[in-house]
């Protein structure tokens, strides 16, 4: 009973969504020693075995009975599957309820996993022109860079698709502007108004927005 | 406006495909066939999303920006003129027309066609299925968009669009720095622009950017596309029973209902529009009315326009065709053609080129492990794969039997070109890290349960044609088929339907 019951553990363990999810539903926990599928499978396959074998020996009528079993138990079999999936689809709508529910479009995005980023992008948008401007974003982390660039948008965003390296200083231009946020290797002098990023040559700029680990510039 | 607005809007462009098919030559007449107004229901949903989103790229190019007036008055009147000029061509009223049509969709129902227990049955299922899009209702108008690429690739472009008010162009980076500003960039910017464009136009007519309604268009077109694969499947002479328990199985995939709930992606509209476009194809060559050819057509056209690999998929309506059109060569020429396909691939695979981004090589190391997580042991799919191996043995005799042989030539060039990909690529490491099969096989995982249906059904016919023989020998499996997919004949110069100009005579008709 001990070994069904960490079975039926596995099978059963809430699998909540997460990024990997578009890609892969595994169906419990994430390392299973019997996945229910499996099992299900094989069930039925030794029991459609049994009865063809069965056939041989039987008298022909009986046969058209065996198509309509093995439609029977496979289609139980998906139900079990089914069913467990829709119990763990039950229990996340409950859980994004809890995160979401009641809220607009903004008060989802301050109760999202990247709720600090938002909250400055939000202040940044305030600082940057009404008509979309050309932004480049920095930050060591890739989800950190592409999600700011879609808060960002429709301004112009750039976050360098192929990688964390910032263009060197003769890309940018005068109205352009930069928004870091967790990155390694970006010096602003304040006193001269000079920006430097990865020991690069220094660019005139002016600071619009500073928060915790992130800041806004606008090159000059 | 608001979700009122939504709401409104998106039950526009449903109207608005349905009006268009009704519209067509040759549909009045179809209509009352088994399963005929929930496929024109169904498969209107999804013409009607594409034709809206095909209107946004006519308002772009002629300088005309997007709003409710630019996209809902024009499809408000179109929808009104296509639905008067079909309804003008019924034999009766309209006021009857709808008498009729709420009858007629009540009765499919409440499963009137169906003895006490089948009915049980059925409406316990139509329950379930209610359930699922419920719960999935309730995470799409919930959650914000949430997976990766639906931000970095997919409603990037309809942020830009919709704020805009036209079509902007995305570049790669070294055309945006000499852009100047005048272009946009994101991780993907040579991606088709159809999903933006389904979320710019939920976001008109919601009237405001809301990255959480605007994916309620892809839940829409799910319950479209199960509409659509029960019509289809009854369409097939599939009991009402049995078609339901088919779009039961489609529309119960776990990685489908991800895409839904977790929509943004251009897979799972890929894959719909797919699978329908596949399915009227089939339903033209039983019918040749102009009207499921167009269909076809149109929802072929929209896979390219979807996703790069729907140029693939949409490709793969050529061998369905050809098997349907010949069927005593066409299963020979599509089987020289995939053998030349492969042949060529491993030739110029010696050469490392780039093929649509992706690298071909002659390194057959395939990710077993992964594999076999994916498809077996992950519950992505339930029972499918085991199911379709499985038909595929049992039913071996039967897979190029008339009615089943053009899907078995579609999912079979499909089958060889997820293969190929995955071993002999470099989406091998999508593979193992378990990014992209899911995905790349869900294009064709809902048409393969309906092929798993027809041959499976195929197959049980036969051990009940060889139950009721004396001598208990299983008649000719042309005769089955006949029998199973309801085809009159599979020449029948004197027939409108299925004339196929190098079919054989058929066999007498074998009662079941």
């Amino acid at each position: 009973m001990g070994v069904l019951a960490d079975r039926v553990g596995e099978w059963l363990a809430f699998e909540r969504w997460s990024g990997a999810s578009i890609n892969t539903i595994v169906g419990g926990d994430d390392v299973q020693s019997l996945p229910l599928p499996l099992l299900l499978a094989v069930s039925v396959a030794l029991a459609a075995a049994g009865m063809l074998a069965w056939r041989k020996f039987r008298p022909v009528p009986t046969a058209s009975n065996i198509a309509a079993a093995i439609a029977i138990m496979f289609a139980a079999s998906w139900f079990v599957l089914d069913a467990r999936w829709t119990w763990n689809l039950a229990r996340q709508v409950q859980a994004t309820f809890a995160q979401y529910g009641g809220k607009d479009w903004r008060g989802k995005h301050q109760a999202a996993e990247d709720a600090a980023l938002f909250e400055f992008v939000e202040k940044a948008r305030a600082e940057l022109p009404a008509t979309p401007a050309r932004i480049f974003v920095a930050s060591d982390r890739d989800y950190f860079r592409e999600r700011a660039a879609y808060h960002l948008y429709p301004h112009n965003a750039f976050a360098n698709p192929g990688g964390n390296v910032l263009p060197p200083p003769e890309q940018f231009k005068a109205g352009d502007w930069i928004l870091v946020y967790q990155r390694r290797g970006v010096q602003f002098d304040p006193a001269n108004g000079r920006l430097r990023w990865d020991g690069g040559a220094p660019v005139s700029a002016q600071i619009k927005l500073r928060g915790e680990g992130a800041a806004l510039f606008l090159i000059q | 406006m608001s979700s009122i607005g939504l709401l409104f809007g998106l039950l526009l462009t449903w109207a608005f495909g349905i009006a268009c098919l009704a519209a067509l030559p040759g549909t009045a007449g179809r209509t009352a066939a088994p399963g005929g107004p929930a496929w024109m229901i169904g498969a209107g949903g999804l013409a009607g999303v594409f034709l809206a989103t095909l209107w946004l790229r006519a308002l772009s190019f002629a300088g005309i920006a997007f709003s409710v007036w630019s996209i809902a008055l024009p499809l408000l009147a179109a929808t009104l003129a296509l639905g008067l000029w079909a309804a003008s061509r019924q034999p009766y009223r309209l006021r009857d027309a709808f008498r009729d049509a709420r009858h007629t969709v009540w009765g499919a129902l409440s499963g009137r066609s169906l003895d006490s227990t089948a009915r049980i049955l059925w409406c316990l299922l139509l329950a379930w299925l209610a359930v699922r899009f419920a719960l999935l209702f309730a995470e799409v108008a919930t959650r914000p968009l949430y997976p990766w690429d639906s931000w970095t690739q997919w409603a990037t472009k309809a942020r830009v669009w919709y704020e805009q008010g036209r079509i902007v162009p995305f570049v790669r980076v070294d055309e945006w720095f000499a852009a100047g500003g005048t272009s946009y960039i994101d991780a993907g910017p040579h991606y088709p622009g159809t999903v933006g464009l389904i979320q710019v136009l939920a976001c008109t007519f919601l009237g405001r950017w809301d990255d959480t309604l605007m994916n309620l268009s892809f839940w829409m077109l799910a319950v479209a596309f199960a509409i659509a694969v029960y019509g289809a499947l009854r369409a097939m002479e599939f009991d009402a029973l049995w078609a339901l328990a088919g779009t039961w199985l489609v529309s119960s995939l776990p990685l489908v209902n991800a895409h839904v709930a977790l929509a943004g992606y251009a897979d799972l509209p890929l894959a719909m529009y797919f699978c329908l476009a596949i399915l009227a194809f089939m339903r033209w060559l039983k019918s040749r009315e102009p009207a499921d050819g167009a269909l076809a057509l149109l929802l072929l056209a929209a896979c390219p326009l979807l996703k790069v690999p729907g140029r693939i998929w949409a490709f793969l309506a050529v061998p369905a065709l050809l098997v349907g059109l010949l069927p005593r060569r066409g299963p020979h020429i599509v089987g020289a053609g995939y053998l030349i396909a492969a042949l060529g691939l491993l030739l110029l695979a010696q050469t490392d080129p780039l093929l649509m981004g992706y690298r071909l090589h002659l390194d057959f190391a395939p990710d077993w492990e992964a594999l076999a997580n994916s498809f077996l042991l992950y519950d992505n799919w339930h029972l499918l794969w085991y199911g379709a191996v499985a038909v595929a043995l049992l039913g071996r005799k039967h897979l190029l039997a008339p009615g089943v042989a053009p899907l078995t030539a579609v999912v079979a060039g499909g089958v060889m070109f997820l293969a190929f990909v995955l071993m002999f690529t470099n989406a091998r490491e999508w593979v193992s890290d378990q990014t992209t099969v899911n995905r790349a096989s869900l294009h064709l995982a809902p048409l393969i349960v309906i092929w798993m249906l027809m041959v499976f059904r195929a197959w049980a016919l036969s051990l009940a044609a060889a139950a009721s023989t004396p001598e208990g020998v299983e008649p000719p499996i042309d005769t089955i088929a006949e029998v199973a997919t309801g085809a009159t004949t599979d020449v029948a110069p004197a027939a409108p339907t299925n004339a196929a100009p190098d079919a054989t005579p058929p066999a007498a008709p074998v009662a079941p």
